[in-house]
């Protein structure tokens, strides 16, 4: 049961061809949403976190590209590597 | 859908020694130097930071144009807030449209039975269900410039027109009026009346508050901004330092 002062169906009707592919991930024990983009890459949308001084830190502030390498070995693994705030790429 | 994804670093660390507890010191030292994650903070005392925005979110997943507050993400930070002995208080803020009924009492419920430190801070908005969330705090602030839509519970969608579905909505108001009425200075017939007066939406029954309002009428506590919140929310720690301190030293 809703009780909001938005009407029910402003809620539920949306464009469909606007869905982009969200996925929820663990960085570093903290929550975050990431929006998925081209070439495997993610872009931070969100984060979830009720710890203030996790919003402070640059890698996981929303605007921040993400790149997945998917590693056969560790299957199914996805690992990470922040691409635009110096961490090193993380190789086999 | 609920793929297992690690951090690289994370990863890498873990294999060949999962079981090592020297490494879970390394990596805090990690967290420390890298993310600046500290727990302690200057003032001695550490904080978390709620936020609820958007609509709340219940049993069905809302699509993605809307911006959402999740029971699921809630619950449990509140859980593990309720539990961290090197957190001392919550700041709860309020930016919300309002929601689903039983996942906004649900975590108003939670919060109302912490046993630490909380106070709310209402910005722009906290309308509809968010009312009994912004009062579940052991203290609250609205800021002067923000609003609190109160109306009753509506009827959407194919209703079946039986006196008991009126019945059934009256008594999933009176649970959001019970709430407010107890964790608030305002009595329920007066909360009822802000509810179902007449003349103030423009299509609707019910009552828009802005800041000083809620406060003159009992819902909220004092009318200020981030500053005072915080101020509250040591004091409130401070108190029960002493507390704590004078019962040990008898």
């Amino acid at each position: 049961m809703i009780y909001s002062i938005v009407p029910c169906d402003q809620l539920i009707n949306y464009p469909q061809d606007s869905n982009q592919e969200r996925i929820e991930v663990d960085i570093n024990g903290e929550n975050v949403v990431l929006l998925k983009g081209e070439n495997n890459t993610y872009t931070i949308e969100r984060l979830i976190s009720t710890n203030p001084r996790a919003y402070l830190n640059p890698e996981l502030m929303p605007g921040t590209m993400i790149m997945t390498i998917i590693s056969k070995k560790d299957s199914p693994c996805v690992k990470w590597e922040i691409i635009n705030n110096g961490l090193e790429l993380m190789r086999e | 859908m609920n793929q297992k994804i690690l951090f690289a670093k994370q990863t890498e660390n873990q294999t060949g020694n999962s079981n090592n507890a020297g490494q879970t010191s390394t990596e805090k030292m990690d967290n420390i130097k890298e993310m600046g994650t500290v727990e302690v903070q200057e003032k001695g005392r550490s904080i978390h930071c709620l936020t609820i925005i958007g609509q709340i979110e219940g049993h069905m997943v809302l699509p993605p144009q809307n911006k959402t507050t999740k029971y699921e993400h809630v619950l449990p930070q509140l859980v593990a807030i309720e539990d961290d002995k090197k957190i001392d208080g919550l700041l709860l803020i309020l930016n919300t449209v309002g929601g689903d009924v039983e996942a906004g009492l649900a975590i108003a419920e939670m919060i109302s039975s912490m046993s630490k430190p909380t106070v709310s801070l209402v910005l722009g908005g906290g309308h509809s269900i968010g009312v009994p969330m912004a009062v579940s705090t052991n203290y609250s602030f609205i800021a002067p410039s923000a609003t609190m839509t109160i109306h009753p519970l509506r009827l959407s969608g194919m209703i079946i027109g039986v006196p008991q579905t009126f019945e059934y909505f009256d008594r999933m108001q009176e649970r959001v009026v019970e709430f407010v009425a107890k964790n608030s200075k305002i009595s329920k017939d007066n909360f009822r009346k802000l509810m179902l007066k007449t003349g103030e939406l423009a299509n609707d029954v019910g009552t828009v508050l802005f800041g000083q309002e809620a406060v003159e009428h009992g819902i909220i506590d004092e009318v200020g901004g981030l500053a005072s919140a915080l101020k509250k929310l040591d004091s409130l720690i401070e108190q029960i330092k002493k507390d704590k301190d004078g019962g040990q030293e008898k």
